[in-house]
């Protein structure tokens, strides 16, 4: 896309849709986890969000993305949907799935639910609890899982399915199609190891050279063709980075979403607070009233700047992909012999 | 038991970008509509879900009806007109 396309569809006044991380507790202990949820319990308040939601509503924000940690966990999770439900907010839930039946009731009885994407590592519970329960491989929490994604499909909930490509699933990739179409999923989102968290320190264990020669080798074609069969809609643009065709692929963060973390900040995009840009990317946002102002921020502008324009002097501009972040977090920099390249 | 699922139609108009966003709940649809007039025929779409028997002889009209029949294949009618 170029400048003048991005330019005439990036919203002016407020991006289109929010990501909010409401809590950083987990019930799991993921090996994969960027941002090593679980261990410390921080949460927004339920005045907080309150507040922050209407002024978004009030922006017209299209849609509102709750997440975590695992957002279900929050102790005013029920409080929270309600209040979206009376103001008419429309929210996509990205949760793990390991939530009690009442509450799946309760999510699919909320009438302002887009959506809801749920982690599903595996087609069997060995390979989904490798990454997702390392220490005791409880295959509970594989079928509690299953069962969610389930009652949920049942009642014609659209749901979306997050894959991480690890060493114990990626022989397995071609077979998630059909499994998922009997599932009742729409859509599977699949991504490789983010090297941040708990994901740096087990990237060993996580990683394996086969998964990045897989999709060196027309594997993204295959899997394209075994979904269109199912009827599903495949989204494999984090992989198109290791494809050889791309390095770093465009993506909306800054541009028509934002995302807003559990410590109260707002960032163009939500893997920036792991990288070390999270200074010059950032808004404080102890005042709610303040997410009015997030999107022409200095900070957002000047991300913006960088994600149309790129460096003013840089010669290799036309073929940067503009995104330090994702250079960042896979620990590479094609342009390391510049001097001045922002990602150094 | 689950008791009756209830998706929603929520129509927003945007001023920065100059598009209507048609946002179905639950079955994560959000279509867009633009043209030069997209503030009027917002206001007539709005106009014809609170007033299903109006009728009119305007282009912003006849683009409204339009833009709802073109709806009503994807949710029923009563969905449409229920808020």
């Amino acid at each position: 896309m170029n400048r003048k396309t991005l330019e005439n569809i990036l919203p002016k006044i407020a991006p289109l849709h929010v990501n909010i991380s409401i809590t950083s507790d987990c019930d799991l202990r993921c090996l994969h986890c960027y941002g090593s949820y679980g261990i410390v319990k921080k949460k927004l308040s339920i005045n907080y969000l309150k507040k922050l939601f209407l002024y978004l509503k009030n922006q017209n924000i299209i849609y509102v993305t709750i997440s975590g940690g695992e957002p279900t966990l929050h102790p005013d999770f029920k409080n929270i949907i309600n209040y979206l439900d009376n103001i008419e907010l429309p929210y996509c839930l990205t949760t793990n799935g390991l939530f009690s039946n009442q509450l799946v009731n309760k999510i699919v009885e909320s009438k302002m639910l887009l959506s809801v994407k749920v982690s599903l590592d595996g087609i069997t519970p060995l390979s989904h609890t490798f990454i997702r329960d390392p220490k005791r491989r409880n295959k509970i929490i594989f079928l509690k899982t299953i069962n969610t994604i389930k009652d949920l499909t049942n009642k014609n909930i659209f749901v979306t399915i997050g894959t991480l490509v690890h060493s114990k699933n990626y022989n397995q990739l071609l077979k998630f199609p059909e499994y998922l179409h009997k599932l009742g999923v729409n859509k599977w989102v699949i991504g490789p190891l983010l090297q941040k968290g708990r994901g740096h320190l087990n990237k060993t264990d996580i990683e394996s050279n086969a998964i990045f020669k897989l999709f060196c080798d027309g594997f993204s074609n295959k899997l394209n063709k075994l979904c269109d069969l199912y009827n599903i809609d495949l989204d494999i643009s984090d992989f198109k980075r290791i494809d050889g065709k791309k390095y770093v692929f465009e993506c909306g963060g800054g541009i028509h979403y934002y995302h807003i973390s559990v410590d109260k900040i707002a960032y163009p995009c939500p893997l920036i607070e792991y990288t070390k840009f999270k200074p010059d990317f950032s808004v404080k946002l102890t005042d709610p009233k303040r997410v009015i102002f997030v999107w022409n921020s200095y900070q957002f502008k000047y991300w913006r700047e960088q994600q149309i324009i790129g460096c003013p002097n840089c010669k290799l501009r036309s073929k940067c992909g503009r995104c330090p972040i994702q250079l960042d977090i896979l620990n590479k920099n094609i342009y390391d012999d510049i001097d001045y390249c922002l990602v150094k | 038991m689950f008791s009756e699922v209830i998706m929603m139609l929520k129509i927003l108009y945007r001023e920065d970008t100059n598009k209507i966003y048609f946002i179905i709940t639950h079955k994560n649809i959000i279509l867009e509509y633009s043209s030069k007039h997209s503030k009027q025929i917002y206001n007539q779409i709005q106009e014809i879900r609170n007033k299903p028997e109006l009728i009119k002889h305007t282009s912003n009209y006849l683009i409204a009806k339009q833009i709802i029949s073109d709806l009503c294949l994807i949710i029923s009618p009563s969905d449409f007109f229920s808020k």
